[in-house]
């Protein structure tokens, strides 16, 4: 086995068919699997040993920055002490609704009401210019007017597309600010709004595997499995089912992998059902999804 | 708005922009410092000492540049300019300090600072780097001037060496 494979491996670096090969070899060799063990639990407490910024360094920049706008002499905007990333994701969402409530009312509204607007000015400007000369100009503006008109849809079109647009990588912003958070519950908040976007961006669902993987929360995790299962990533949740130690992890694992029909869960679940330090209501719940999978095969 | 956005904003004028980089990298610069086995204080000073520059020396910053890598080049001479004014630092003359940087100090938290210290500078800087800048071995290599290739190889020895001498503490 390449060293390289082993840390990409613990780093997560490795692509999804690179990482299942990876780990159908460790089940197999005892040695590697302990070797990555031992790696992987270094790792993660390096994660846990970086201390944080404190208010002092906080101060320290603002005041220097206050100081170099001072120096620059150029009309500056006041700045606020510090940003704080939690009320900007929650103002992201806020615009990301208006936005929404905005696209909603002009596709029920707009197009009726440009029809009649067009219709009702025209007539009056012709009839108020010269009545001998009418036939002509009535003729001709009307005419200009609907090819505006016949245009229109396609650039509203464009334009509630491009609102869109806007709106989901919004949307993607917040869920990826929240899921960063130190906050489990902002964590959680932002699995519930990954569930409610239409196919999000590869960098989100990215973000929710290395939840799932990562997460210290066994209730962030559980939601993971459940925005993970909205997007259909089935190769991702087998791989954490033969991964998972936590039962209720494991449990509900298993029961999302029979909702998503997934064979490829096979041998993870024989796995769980032949090991005997696996919690016996897990080994039961493998028992029959092992029965059920086989049944539709 | 990505970094490069953000720093070449600054670089035109607009100083306010140099906050968002600031509450980006203000953690993964101060442990930059912090694992380089200085007093807290100090490391905060040198965190302080990068963002100066990056006001000061803002116009040095070329379109196309990688942030990440432009900052911790500037992170980098400023260490250099600091062990240059004090050649008696030895990195593990501060060990006991590096502690009370932490709101928890858990026994596994301790064990592991003592592991990395016995580290050697090069293989700590790319774990470190790795895990708290969160960098690529494309970005790392750029950093330190090492191929990928290099880079992947130090990281794993980096690995092997801390898990040695962490477990072996453990036995302890």
């Amino acid at each position: 086995m390449n060293n390289d494979t082993i840390t990409d491996y613990i780093f997560q670096r490795l692509p999804e068919t690179e990482r299942l090969d990876f780990e159908r070899a460790m089940a197999a060799n005892d040695a590697l699997r302990q070797e990555v063990g031992e790696l992987k639990k270094v790792w993660k407490l390096l994660k846990n040993a970086e201390p944080a910024a404190d208010e002092a360094l906080d101060n320290s920049f603002y005041k220097l920055l206050e100081e170099e706008k001072g120096n620059s002499k150029r009309p500056v905007i006041a700045l606020k002490p510090r940003i704080n990333w939690g009320n900007w994701a929650r103002y992201a969402a806020v615009v990301a609704s208006i936005i929404g409530a905005f696209w909603a009312g002009r596709q029920t509204a707009s197009p009726p009401i440009e029809y009649q607007t067009i219709a009702a000015v025209l007539p009056s400007k012709t009839t108020a210019i010269d009545v001998p000369k009418a036939p002509a100009i009535v003729a001709q503006k009307p005419q200009k007017e609907a090819v505006a008109l016949k245009e229109s849809p396609p650039a509203v079109a464009k334009q509630i597309a491009e609102l869109r647009k806007e709106m989901q990588m919004t949307q993607e912003l917040v869920v990826l600010s929240l899921l960063k958070d130190e906050s489990a519950s902002a964590r959680l908040k932002g699995l519930s709004y990954a569930t409610a976007l239409n196919q999000p961006a590869n960098v989100v669902i990215e973000a929710l595997i290395k939840t799932l993987r990562e997460d210290e929360s066994v209730n962030v995790r559980l939601s993971a499995i459940e925005a993970l299962e909205r997007f259909k990533i089935k190769g991702v949740l087998v791989g954490q089912l033969a991964q998972s130690t936590e039962p209720i992890e494991q449990l509900t694992l298993i029961e999302t992998l029979l909702r998503l029909r997934a064979k490829e869960s096979l041998p993870a679940l024989k796995q769980l059902e032949e090991d005997p330090n696996t919690d016996q209501s897990v080994r039961l719940a493998a028992r029959n999804g092992i029965d059920e999978l086989r049944v539709e095969i | 708005m990505t970094d490069e956005q953000a720093m070449l904003l600054v670089t035109e004028g607009n100083t306010d922009q140099a906050a968002i980089l600031y509450e980006r990298y203000k953690k993964s610069l101060l442990n930059f410092f912090v694992y380089r086995y200085v007093p807290y204080e100090t490391a905060r000073d040198l965190t302080q000492q990068v963002f100066w520059r990056l006001l000061r020396y803002r116009n040095t910053y070329k379109a196309g540049t990688v942030f990440k890598t432009w900052i911790y080049e500037i992170a980098r001479n400023v260490w250099h300019d600091y062990t240059k004014q004090n050649p008696e630092l030895t990195e593990l003359s501060e060990l006991t300090n590096v502690g009370d940087a932490f709101d928890e100090t858990t026994d596994q938290n301790e064990q592991l600072h003592v592991a990395l210290a016995q580290l050697p500078q090069t293989y700590r800087e790319v774990l470190l780097m790795s895990r708290f800048q969160d960098m690529s071995y494309d970005e790392i290599g750029e950093t330190l001037g090492l191929s990928v290739a290099n880079v992947k190889v130090r990281v794993f020895r980096a690995m092997q060496q801390l898990r040695d001498i962490y477990f072996k503490l453990d036995k302890a």
